[in-house]
């Protein structure tokens, strides 16, 4: 394996310098310059840009292997097993308070509910804390939204909201993007939250 | 769509868009705080009854997730400075994601070389792909653990990418043949 830059080994092999600026511009080591040149690469050529999905589906496979190695899959790496991960560490789910903890309860049941679901419908599951962790932005999302003011209001004030966005070139809410008329919760949340409320106050019978 | 078909459908096509949007925003934590805030949007379309019926879900969804990608890209250039991927890449990363047609067969495929793949990586270097992907560790961090520069292990991930992709390709045309 070479120890080169990108940029030395541009004009000596056309193809390893796609592949280097490819995978150096997924951790984002590449400055505006070399960007645009990878830019250029992939607009001249469909190859090229296969070789950028191919690269996609390969850093897909990555994040899915970390995914699952929590389960019967072993770890990438055992020196790995004793870190915690990022979510973990910072999480943005506001754990500290009642009513974050009751979010995270609420999404692990919900997730729960949902692998239940999915497993019977034979879908290939990643780790249901991914599911957690939408259904935990979700009711985040609808416990801050109940203190703030209609997402119409708020726009009109000029108060975007800041965390999650709904159109692609401004900050103006769009018809077809449901968040902004905020509605019940899904129904399989609400019962994800009763089926673990009542696993709660009846642990003897677990 | 039913919030059930949603969410089948967000799971199935989760791998593409964390991958997409590493594309876009590179660092894993925002990748999942992005995909995160897509999913809410994707899976609020079930209360919506209004709402058109979806006939590409990956098309549809993509959408969503490059929406909340832009969004946070500029609202993360607004309060830290930081650098933004070029526009005309971010048209190619777009091109390369929607031409992309690869069925689950091949996706299974290459998921299972990239595995056989992975294990075949020298130590140090497994080590510091495991740090990355599983504990979303920072260069820093990794680099403090293996004994290395930060920027000396952004390249080496790097390098080892590519690794993995040359790997995966060769197995994929020599599945019982000799790795390189």
């Amino acid at each position: 394996m070479t120890s080169r830059h990108p940029q030395d080994v541009a004009s000596a092999c056309p193809r390893r310098d796609l592949d280097d600026l490819i995978a150096g511009h997924l951790d984002g080591g590449l400055d505006p310059r070399e960007q645009r040149r990878l830019a250029a690469l992939l607009d001249g050529s469909p190859s090229a840009r296969e070789t950028l999905a191919r690269y996609l589906r390969l850093e897909a496979g990555l994040i899915r292997l970390a995914s699952t190695t929590g389960g019967g899959g072993g770890r990438m790496h055992a020196a790995v097993a004793v870190m915690p991960r990022t979510e973990d560490r910072v999480g943005w789910v506001r754990r500290g308070s009642q009513a974050g903890g009751a979010v995270v309860a609420g999404g692990l049941a919900a997730a729960a509910l949902v692998v239940m679901m999915l497993g019977g419908m034979g879908v290939n599951l990643p780790r249901s804390g991914d599911v957690a962790l939408v259904a935990d932005r979700w009711l985040e999302l609808s416990t801050a939204d109940a203190s703030r003011p209609p997402a119409s209001l708020a726009i009109a004030e000029g108060g975007p909201r800041d965390d999650v966005h709904a159109e692609p070139g401004g900050l103006e809410p769009s018809d077809d993007d449901p968040l902004w008329s905020s509605g019940s919760p899904p129904a399989w949340l609400v019962v994800a939250v009763a089926d673990k409320r009542a696993q709660q106050s009846a642990p003897d019978e677990r | 769509m039913s919030q059930t078909e949603l969410i089948r459908q967000l799971l199935r096509h989760q791998g593409d868009f964390m991958a997409y949007l590493r594309a876009m925003v590179h660092d894993l934590d925002a990748v999942e705080e992005v995909f995160q805030n897509a999913a809410v949007v994707v899976m609020q379309h079930a209360c919506t009854p209004q709402a058109e019926p979806i006939r590409d879900f990956r098309a549809w969804a993509k959408q969503i997730v490059r929406r909340q990608a832009l969004h946070f890209l500029r609202a993360r250039g607004r309060a830290a400075r930081a650098a933004m991927v070029e526009p005309e890449l971010l048209v190619q990363i777009d091109r390369a994601f929607d031409d992309d047609a690869t069925d689950a067969v091949q996706r299974q495929r290459e998921l299972d070389a990239l595995r056989e793949c992975n294990t075949m990586l020298p130590d140090v270097q497994r080590r510091m792909v495991a740090m990355r992907y599983e504990s979303r560790a920072s260069f820093d961090v990794i680099a403090a653990a293996v004994g290395r520069t930060a920027a000396a292990v952004q390249r080496s991930l790097s390098r080892t990418r590519r690794v993995l992709h040359d790997c995966v390709q060769a197995k994929l045309k020599h599945p019982a043949g000799v790795v390189p």
